[in-house]
């Protein structure tokens, strides 16, 4: 199969406009969106994961954000200037499926008045076959009585079944890209798997192309294809998803994988500190501060990506030179 | 035994609707019994709207069970007055989720870690300080916490003053109702090792309530699953071969995501 490159994002760049000073959110960050295939971002609060997504939507203010870099989709540059021409692309060819299901809904109008509104915006149908294919939708993603729930307010649904209602929102146009922000993160483990088991589904079926947004190695693991981690900004490694979890390589990666709760472990090893804060961000290395193989050199570190071998890119001085990397060290 | 529990129910009656006069009975709380020894660890996992906080606030006695009992060192806690009733919240401590806004916005650090001490016992400034100083250097942070308010400190540090705050009692049995679910993964780690860390130098016991399920296997003696307001499985945690029962905790088991791409069931 060949596989096509459906959205190709290189040398993303956000920073937020704040008081005369620009406090940059987002560095760096490239990355290809392919079909039928599941990139997972990861990282904690705060790293730039949201804003990423925020930014390929086209959906930051232009005077509060200045976005650099180029988006393509399908080969063409995206049209961020011109309002309407991004406005037709959004919902058709790039979805976006948000983290908090309740706030994404306009809690003054139903179900159906949510699907009709979108579908009648991209295609030209009547009301009323825009309530059957919504219906159709609704099925596809195992709701019961889709009938029943095209005319309930947002309120009256669960967290599961409106994060399904968006879904079935986001993909009834068939888009190319799905950018799904922590589309788990509130609901249940059980929930949460049905959900994840139906992304996959439409994924395989529609051959979608996904950007998965997660802080949970769980949910990362069992979704993705590749995996991006994010830290202070950069994507500091990525991976195809086998690669990163049997061999992890920045000393980030590797503190996340080992700082997850087991039954068998008896203590878990931590990662010290905290995540550094936006408003602090200096030269060198991001993670420096909570790096166990930190070096004097980490904080004069242009975060160049220093290794790639096999689709593995990672942005560390551990791998910068010929020198044998003693792992053992660090972690 | 530290603390029993026998049969607690709580039931909540909900409007239908606001014309007619419909109600109906939730039952929160539907005939629960289990105990904790001494030394041990309690996890309690469920999915959201199970009963488990509203469980934990009735232990706390922030809420007045519908039926059933609570003993505490064999002592009815709903019978509790006066001295016995302030004993009593002194050596039951518990934590919450949200640790911004446990904690009074109007407050320094300082200010807010020294009620308790100053309710619940008669000391001298100096001897204030000293506890406060040493309390803090548990739970690892730095004196510099003192002098700032809640909104300027980030959410593992937070959730750290809330600890310090309870421990300053020495409570005989803290309850821990999903104080690292708002945390980020590396927070969340760490503040796990400093509750075993704590556990075991204060020899406290822990009731701690979590809907992650590694987590609660991670730091448990006996894991009690709840839904719907029972218990419907105990897991005797420390036994490595114990095979799951009710096929709802098998589901729950099940609905885990894998923890490597390797193992994923296609």
């Amino acid at each position: 199969m060949i596989k096509e490159k459906v959205m190709d994002v290189e040398g993303l760049c956000v920073s937020l406009l704040h008081r005369q000073r620009e406090i940059s959110v987002v560095r760096d960050v490239s990355f290809c969106l392919e079909e039928g295939k599941v990139l997972g971002l990861i990282g904690e609060s705060g790293c730039g994961k949201s804003i990423t997504c925020l930014s390929l939507l086209g959906l930051l203010e232009k005077d509060r954000w200045k976005v650099e870099g180029s988006v393509r989709l399908k080969g063409k540059e995206l049209p961020y200037l011109n309002r309407e021409k991004i406005r037709r692309l959004r919902g058709s060819s790039v979805a976006m499926v948000m983290q908090n299901p309740i706030s994404s809904f306009n809690p003054l109008l139903t179900v159906g008045q949510h699907f009709t509104e979108t579908i009648r915006t991209h295609k030209e149908v009547t009301r009323r076959e825009a309530g059957q294919i919504a219906v159709e939708m609704l099925l596809k993603l195992n709701l019961s009585e889709p009938e029943k729930v095209m005319g309930q307010y947002p309120f009256q649904l669960s967290g599961g079944m409106l994060q399904r209602v968006m879904i079935a929102i986001a993909l009834f146009m068939c888009p190319h890209v799905l950018i799904a922000d922590e589309p788990t993160t509130s609901l249940d483990v059980t929930v949460q798997y049905q959900i994840l088991k139906e992304l996959a589904e439409l994924r395989d079926h529609y051959r979608t192309a996904m950007l998965l947004v997660s802080h949970d190695l769980g949910v990362i693991a069992q979704m993705a294809d590749e995996v991006a981690v994010m830290y202070g900004g950069y994507v500091v490694e990525q991976a195809p998803s086998r690669e990163i979890f049997c061999n992890p390589m920045h000393p980030y990666t590797r503190g996340l994988m080992k700082s997850r709760p087991a039954f068998t472990k008896d203590r878990l090893n931590v990662l010290e500190g905290y995540p550094p804060s936006l408003m602090k961000r200096s030269r060198g290395c991001p993670f420096y501060e909570r790096c166990r193989c930190a070096r004097k050199d980490c904080l004069e570190f242009d975060m160049k990506e220093t290794g790639a071998t096999g689709g593995h890119s990672v942005r560390c001085l551990l791998y910068a030179g010929e020198e044998e990397v003693k792992m053992d060290a660090c972690s | 035994m530290l603390m029993e529990v026998v049969e607690l129910k709580k039931n909540y009656l909900s409007n239908l609707s606001l014309m007619r006069k419909n109600t109906a009975v939730v039952k929160a709380v539907d005939g629960v019994s289990f105990s904790v020894g001494r030394d041990e660890v309690v996890g309690i996992v469920g999915e959201s709207g199970c009963g488990k906080s509203t469980l934990a606030r009735q232990l706390v006695r922030l809420e007045v069970p519908t039926a059933g009992k609570i003993y505490f060192e064999g002592e009815d806690i709903s019978l509790l007055k006066g001295t016995s009733l302030k004993n009593y919240i002194r050596s039951c401590q518990i934590i919450f989720q949200d640790s911004l806004s446990s904690l009074n916005p109007s407050l320094k650090i300082g200010d807010i870690l020294k009620e308790p001490l100053v309710n619940h016992f008669k000391l001298s400034k100096q001897e204030i300080h000293r506890r406060i100083a040493y309390m803090l250097e548990k739970v690892k942070l730095g004196a510099g916490v003192l002098e700032r308010f809640p909104q300027t400190l980030s959410g593992g540090e937070l959730q750290r003053v809330n600890i310090c705050r309870a421990l300053l009692l020495t409570p005989r049995l803290l309850i821990c109702d999903e104080i690292i679910s708002s945390l980020d993964v590396s927070i969340q780690a760490s503040i796990l090792n400093l509750m075993k860390e704590l556990k075991k130098e204060f020899g406290m016991s822990l009731i701690f309530i979590s809907h992650d399920i590694n987590v609660v296997r991670f730091i448990s003696d006996r894991i009690l699953v709840m839904k719907r307001g029972r218990i419907v499985e105990e897991i005797d945690n420390k036994n490595r071969e114990y095979q799951v029962r009710h096929p709802y905790t098998k589901k729950l088991f099940q609905s885990l995501p894998v923890s490597h791409p390797d193992k994923r069931v296609v």
